[in-house]
């Protein structure tokens, strides 16, 4: 199989995440990003698709902090080939990601007849989980998303969801398609830091010229900003006599009595 | 009489003796040579460094046996048997080499006054302790010693070849015309039973008995490279051989190593010669399962079996004409997952082991393999995603590693800024633990009151990574400590001072200072030092009982044992000691990353537990004081556990002084 795997960058929420002087963007002082965990499942799931049907996965990924790193981790879990589109991920909206990432795999050959693309479902932010859909659109492709579980055969796939209620359903689509993933069927799977040292020692990062998109963002943000405090809840202590005085102060002052 | 001058069943003594040699040093050869051919099939480990100190820690343990003296049923009657050995077998030999040239103008061993004394006299002593470990092996036989016939025979084998020696003493009395002698004591007491014997037939009987000692002697050889006797041969190299001799306790660093070893060992061929010797020197004793906290809480790890299955496995399928696909693998089939993940690395096997085998690094050989397959369970690789990316185990920004000194207002140097005497390396638990925040505090506060000129390293310090590296995450913990080298590199300081004695073991023992290592001081020391120079004012004298428990990584892997006792002794608190104590100690069981595991199989009682119910049974002591903040979270959660609470308070060291000095 011919399989893709999209690895996003988003901002890692240890680090605490402050907003910038504009008001619109995240501070970038302590600012460090990690890769997107529904991300993490998608490549796994294409190293078990890999596992039993054979073929090769490729990462694709726009250029981002710490993505060199991610890439190199994503060889040594047993990725085949690493593609880095030099630009910028921060810059650019879901639906202007979509068109790079549609412009990547428009080139010749790229999408073969056992071609399977998986992105992330979903990522921090991205929470409508936009980007899979819009690049299967703008490919022309089938697309399921928040997928759980792939079977493959036969130039289809069976692809598993998990529904509120405990409810399973199995869809089947034929290939080439977009799926975009929740989890894989396994947890990722851990990686020596020896490997990701190796990996970076033998394999390379190859890059994809791309045009950057004539328009990067098409929201506007208004206003970014952390929630404020809400009113304070206030206990009242005592003897029960006490509490109801105490009470019908507290609701006279707010005139409610 | 000559007993090789005399006939046996038509044949001529000298040449049936030459015959039965030639046959069982045949044997003996052949066998020995095929087990040499097993171990140089392993990998290659430089053990010939500083062949002198080695010589002198094998001379002493080979020769003296102290560790053999460790259990006191068995440890006279073990030193008796192997001086017996030494004696009998020199005798054997000299008996052989005289027997084979009848020509040589030399007597028989037994024929020169004083070495009949010793062989006589000897012979009683190791009857005597024979007949003490048969009793031990029969009546009350430890737990897990290995209770084979393999051991039974050689006790008879041995004691045949004492029967013989005084008995051939005796006939030869009588046959001799009944003289006693002094230099024959044992065979004068013995000879009065064979009193009405004719000379000649006593005669006849004593050449007898040199036979029969003869081939015991020699079906011996032959029997001793196919049985658990082999530790006899192979020991003494195991001693002469083992890490300890030359390198700090626990040593997971192999020198001289042609190969990559960062991946472990999945085949016995991946295991160095050295870790595969073990196995020939290991004597079944089960020391070391009776040590070991996860055998005694009921995980499915024994030690002694970890040594063994590996040697089963290399001579089972090393020896046999193989076919390479039906062959059993070392990981999944003769050792499991489970085993290998359930050992602390507490070092109380390799304390205990009088061979001096080497337990714990052969266990996270194996659990690197693990790793560089990714078979990490699902905690345990969290922990391992956020060491590698926060560089702590809690998942916390690096930047958070010092707010405790924010919480309590503590104005604390940064080593990195301005020069300190003291870099306290702090640690993961003492940094984040929310259980550990107030001890952390309270040692700062000391420290300051003592006048201590000491400075932190901030968001730059890292795990120092000890648990990584016992995890078998080879590769993490050398990024680990390369980003501590650098970042202690641009700091200034004279000591690296250390709460956790995981760190600190790591930082004395396991980082490549290139010769400019600083002092490594636990917190213990630097109070017991600052107590006995008077800097620390003691405003509150404490009263009562306390018992103190030894951390793995402070007392059997570095050998700190006084220092925190004479500090609880200055505070005014009695120290009442629990049985195992000191390097007895037992193990909290978060050693090794097991701290991170979760317990998926059903066990008896956790190490915590085991060792909070032992300083309960102490009469009036309510204080069980640590020296390391993992034994804050592990002690105070077996308090709850087994009942004890109200009853009995975890407190760290530093609190009681931290008490005394408000």
């Amino acid at each position: 199989m011919n399989l893709y795997v999209l690895l996003k960058m988003v901002p890692d929420t240890v680090e605490e995440l402050n907003v910038s002087a504009d008001g619109q963007s995240l501070d970038s002082e302590f600012l460090r990003f990690k890769l997107s965990e529904p991300d993490d499942h998608a490549l796994e799931q294409a190293l078990l698709l890999k596992e039993k049907h054979g073929g090769t996965v490729t990462v694709v990924a726009l250029d981002a902090p710490e993505v060199d790193d991610v890439l190199f981790t994503a060889l040594a879990k047993g990725g085949d080939r690493a593609v880095k589109i030099p630009i910028a991920q921060a810059g650019l909206g879901t639906a202007a990601s979509a068109g790079v990432l549609a412009a990547f795999f428009a080139a010749p050959g790229a999408i073969t007849p056992d071609t399977l693309l998986l992105p992330g479902s979903q990522a921090i932010d991205d929470l409508e989980g936009e980007l899979a859909p819009l690049l299967a659109a703008a490919l022309n492709l089938p697309y399921v998303g928040v997928v759980c579980g792939v079977q493959a055969a036969d130039g289809k796939a069976t692809i598993l969801k998990e529904f509120a209620g405990g409810l399973r359903a199995e869809f089947e689509v034929a290939l080439p398609a977009v799926l975009g993933i929740q989890s894989a069927e396994k947890p990722p799977r851990y990686v020596p830091v020896a490997k990701v040292r190796a990996a970076m020692k033998s394999a390379t990062i190859d890059t994809a010229e791309l045009a950057p998109p004539d328009r990067p963002v098409q929201l506007d943000i208004a206003r970014l900003y952390k929630p404020e405090a809400a009113g304070r809840a206030e206990m009242v202590e005592g003897a029960p006599a006490d509490v109801a005085d105490k009470l019908v102060d507290v609701l006279a002052k707010h005139s409610v009595v | 009489m000559d007993p090789v001058k005399i006939t046996w069943f038509g044949l001529p003594g000298v040449p049936l003796l030459w015959v039965l040699t030639l046959m069982a040093f045949g044997v003996f050869g052949y066998r020995v040579g095929q087990l040499v051919g097993l171990l140089r099939r392993g990998r290659y480990e430089s053990r010939f460094d500083q062949p002198a100190r080695r010589l002198a820690h094998a001379l002493k343990h080979v020769l003296l046996q102290p560790r053999i003296f460790n259990e006191r049923a068995i440890g006279l009657p073990h030193f008796l048997i192997f001086w017996g050995f030494v004696l009998y077998a020199g005798c054997f030999n000299w008996g052989l080499v005289r027997g084979l040239f009848p020509f040589l103008p030399v007597p028989y061993p037994d024929e020169v006054r004083v070495v009949g004394w010793f062989l006589e006299v000897f012979a009683v002593l190791v009857l005597v302790a024979l007949g003490a470990a048969l009793v031990r092996r029969v009546f009350f036989a430890p737990p897990h010693l290995h209770l084979s016939l393999d051991a039974n025979l050689i006790l008879a084998l041995i004691g045949l070849l004492m029967v013989s020696t005084v008995l051939g003493s005796a006939f030869r009395i009588v046959g001799e015309g009944g003289h006693t002698s002094a230099w024959a004591p044992v065979g004068s007491v013995v000879h009065g039973a064979f009193a009405g014997m004719a000379a000649d037939t006593a005669r006849r009987w004593a050449a007898g008995m040199w036979w029969v000692h003869m081939m015991g002697v020699l079906f011996f050889l032959v029997y001793l490279p196919y049985s658990k006797h082999l530790h006899l041969l192979a020991a003494p190299f195991n001693v002469f051989f083992s890490q300890a001799a030359t390198r700090p306790v626990g040593d997971l660093g192999v020198r001289g190593a042609t190969e990559d070893l960062t991946a472990g060992a999945s085949r016995w061929q991946e295991l160095t010669w050295k870790q595969l010797l073990g196995g020939f020197s290991c004597a079944e004793c089960g020391r070391c399962d009776r040590a070991c906290p996860a055998t005694a809480s009921g995980y499915p790890l024994e030690p002694q079996q970890i040594i063994q299955k590996v040697k089963n496995h290399m001579v089972g399928t090393g020896l046999a004409p193989t076919n390479g696909n039906s062959l059993p693998k070392l990981i999944g089939d003769v050792i499991t997952e489970k085993e290998i993940w359930a050992c602390t690395t507490c070092m109380a096997c390799m304390n205990i082991c009088a061979v001096w085998n080497e337990q714990v690094p052969l266990i996270v050989t194996l659990r690197r393999h693990l790793v560089s397959q990714g078979q990490v369970e699902r905690t345990l690789q969290d922990v391992l995603g956020n060491l590698q990316r926060y560089g702590n185990s809690f998942g916390k920004s690096d930047r958070m590693r010092a707010k405790w000194t924010q919480t309590a207002g503590l104005k604390i140097k940064d080593a990195r800024k301005e020069p300190v005497e003291y870099l306290w390396f702090v640690g993961d638990y003492a940094s984040y633990d929310p259980r550990c925040e107030d001890i952390t505090q309270k040692t700062a506060r000391v420290f300051a009151q003592a006048g201590l000129d000491f400075g932190l390293l901030y968001d730059a310090e890292r795990n120092a990574g000890n648990d990584v590296r016992r995890i078998g995450e080879e590769g993490l913990f050398e990024m680990l400590r390369d980003k501590n080298l650098q970042a202690l590199g641009k700091a200034q300081f004279k000591k690296l001072l250390t709460t956790d004695p995981h760190t600190y073991h790591t930082l004395k023992n396991e980082y490549p200072w290139n010769g400019h290592r600083p002092e490594v001081l636990h917190y213990t020391e630097v109070l017991d030092a600052l107590l006995q120079a008077g800097k620390l004012p003691l405003r509150t004298r404490l009263a009562g009982r306390v018992t103190y428990h030894d951390p793995c990584y402070l007392g059997r892997y570095n050998g700190i044992y006084d220092p925190p006792r004479r500090v609880l002794r200055a505070l005014g608190l009695e120290v009442v000691e629990m049985p195992r104590c000191r390097d007895r100690s037992y193990c909290c069981g978060a050693g090794g990353g097991r701290i991170w595991m979760e317990d998926t199989e059903k066990i008896r009682e956790r190490p915590a537990e085991n060792r909070i119910r032992e300083a309960a049974a102490l009469s009036g002591v309510t204080t069980f004081v640590v020296a390391c903040p993992k034994d804050i979270a592990m002690f105070r959660d077996a308090v709850k556990t087994t009942g004890q609470e109200g009853r009995m308070a975890v407190k760290d060291l530093a609190e009681l002084v931290a008490e005394a000095t408000t």
